[in-house]
């Protein structure tokens, strides 16, 4: 069964055979947005990742109208993208949740919430280095402004800055469907104004 | 035909080996010719200089990522739209803005980070590991699910959600599940529990496969951040003090308590590669005592002798038996000590250092780091005759090599005793 076929048998009823099938080839995407996100805010549980994978499963049979409707034949990684922001979404939404619970419970044992009050409290000591890395900043990008041009420039300079600055790997960067360039060109567009900001700042 | 070992390095040679720690260029370039390269670079008197110095713009290029926390701002979008963005939702004019705000902003920079690493296809052979091993991977598991799905559509509200809201969840399954202790929210999110009727008595093993596996990637470069800083002491060695893991090397003699000065661009490479992950490791995980040691190695590299000190006095509440970190504070009072102006300050500073070491010495007498410092820290109390008991210890455990070169020397030096 093609997907198209069996994005078809989902929407149309409920076909145990097509939702099993549907459940079977989606489980490793969902499992995996599931496994990372509920990894980010602490938890990753097997147990928790299961019952958020099936919660996940349960969304998308419940809303399917809707969000069966997003597949395309043309585009199935556009639908495939969708489904992911869909998992990540709800995670973070029980994430959310469970700590608002907690928060409005009183109680403070959350790690999270103590994570976030230490880290700001490691924030407002660190005046100096802000300092120091705003002024690095500002050079950098006075380097950076002279090394590109071009129609594409405001493109490059985020690619520069999202690789350096937030940490992004060039496969990350090209994977971002609002940068049309293939994970070479992206390297290839970092590794040009590296040099060039390089040679600027020696 | 291979390069002539008598030609300077050509811009790309330049190029490829200031960005050798680039792990994605790393491919680049690589071969024979980059290692005759990096040999004339090292006997170079006019190559050397310039790629040490391309290598550290490099490093303070890496070390530029967002910092532990930052603050959001009016004009940040909201923080869902970065998974958005990520999966390619909203049509490329919208995103493009977003883009370039995520760019400039270390609050939705490493959002947008979160949300490309959440969203990634790829996986790990860990991450395989990890889901193959989830009940819910099984056959069984989701043929169950499909027919429960399809045999209470009655009850499903068309085209609405069950998630009526944030924690708010209504399953069409509650009206079936079974009661079990749930480790979720009292007052929301109820998950049904058929998976574990559905799939007996394996999740316990698969838990403590799961557990162990996510353990292993919980802090996937704290081994390398400090082989990085290990080798930025090796390269240059801040203090007269040894550093675990860290090879011989001369003391530079260039430290100070951060005085104006000192300049970053001074620093090893790899001290600034490290600097840069010890953010990340501590953005992840603030309060992780493998993170802030190394946090305050790299202070205690910098001469930062207090910051260093509070530090790993944090780490030693939560790993209090760890000889490294006791070792690493040694370290940090010495080096503090060392600045004190008033002589009582400075013996009181000495006097932690030596509690701390006679700890790690009682625990492992053949602790050649712990023992060598001591020695150096019963040298700077005046205490000749323990100097010269630990050093002879030292030689007997460790007789060859440079280390024990720098332990003879000591030792020359001390006054006799007998």
């Amino acid at each position: 069964m093609s997907l198209e076929e069996l994005i078809k048998a989902c929407a149309e009823g409920d076909n145990p055979a097509a939702w099993e099938e549907f459940i079977r080839r989606f489980h490793v995407l969902i499992a995996a947005v599931v496994m990372r996100t509920a990894r980010r805010w602490g938890n990753c549980s097997p147990e928790l990742v299961d019952d958020l994978i099936q919660e996940t499963f349960l969304k998308i049979y419940a809303d399917r109208k809707r969000i069966l409707s997003k597949f395309t034949p043309e585009d199935p990684e556009a639908f495939c993208a969708f489904l992911k922001v869909i998992t990540a979404h709800l995670v973070d939404d029980y994430f959310r949740a469970r700590h608002s619970q907690k928060r409005g419970s009183g109680r403070l044992e959350d790690s999270i919430d103590e994570s976030a009050a230490v880290a700001q409290a490691a924030a407002t000591n660190r005046p100096a280095e802000d300092v120091f890395r705003n002024l690095q900043l500002k050079e950098v990008e006075r380097a950076l402004s002279a090394c590109i041009a071009g129609v594409e420039q405001e493109r490059d300079r985020a690619i520069f800055w999202l690789y350096y600055r937030d940490g992004l790997s060039a496969k990350a960067i090209a994977a971002l469907p609002s940068i049309p360039l293939t994970v070479k060109g992206v390297e290839s567009v970092i590794h040009r104004l590296t040099r060039c900001v390089r040679e600027r700042l020696v | 035909m291979s390069r002539d070992p008598q030609n300077h390095l050509s811009p790309d040679e330049l190029a490829g080996l200031a960005e050798e720690m680039e792990s994605t260029w790393r491919s680049a370039g690589a071969g024979p010719d980059r290692d005759q390269a990096k040999a004339h670079a090292e006997g170079c008197g006019v190559c050397g200089p310039l790629l040490r110095d391309h290598r550290s713009v490099q490093a303070r290029l890496r070390s530029m990522g967002s910092p532990v926390v930052s603050e959001r701002k009016p004009d940040c979008p909201a923080e869902e739209k970065w998974t958005a963005i990520a999966g390619g939702v909203p049509p490329a004019i919208e995103a493009k803005p977003m883009l370039e705000h995520a760019s400039r902003c270390d609050y939705c920079g490493p959002l947008l980070r979160a949300a490309t690493e959440d969203l990634n296809p790829e996986l790990s052979a860990e991450e395989e590991a990890f889901i193959r091993q989830l009940p819910s991977a099984s056959a069984e598991w989701q043929r169950a699910l499909a027919r429960r799905m399809t045999g209470a559509s009655e009850a499903a509200q068309p085209g609405g959600s069950l998630a009526t809201a944030p924690g708010e969840t209504v399953l069409r399954r509650d009206v079936e599940r079974e009661t079990r202790p749930s480790i979720l929210p009292a007052a929301g999110w109820p998950f049904a529990n058929w998976t574990r009727w559905a799939i007996p008595l394996g999740a316990a093993a698969v838990v403590a496969v799961g557990a162990g596996v996510v353990m292993k990637y919980s802090s996937p470069s704290l081994s390398s951040t400090n082989k990085m800083i290990a080798q930025a002491f090796t390269e240059r060695r801040p203090f007269e003090f040894r550093f675990p893991g860290a090879g011989y090397g001369p003391v530079r003699q260039e430290r100070g308590e951060s005085g104006p000065s000192r300049s970053r661009m001074d620093e090893p490479p790899e001290l600034l590669q490290a600097e840069t992950q010890i953010a990340r490791g501590l953005a992840k995980h603030p309060h992780d005592a493998g993170w802030l040691q190394a946090k305050a190695r790299a202070d205690l590299f910098e001469g930062n002798y207090q910051t260093a000190i509070e530090g790993l006095q944090k780490a030693k509440t939560t790993r209090p038996q760890d000889t490294s970190v006791k070792i690493d504070l040694a370290a940090a009072y010495f080096g503090r000590g060392e600045f004190r102006r008033e002589t009582l300050e400075r013996a009181a500073d000495y006097n932690l250092a030596l509690q701390l070491l006679n700890g790690v010495l009682k625990e492992n007498a053949n602790d050649t780091v712990a023992l060598f410092n001591r020695a150096l820290v019963h040298q700077q109390l005046e205490e000749s005759a323990e100097a010269i008991a630990d050093w002879q210890l030292y030689l007997q455990l460790d007789p060859a090599g440079q280390w024990a070169d720098a332990a003879r020397e000591q030792l020359r030096q001390l006054p006799r005793t007998d």
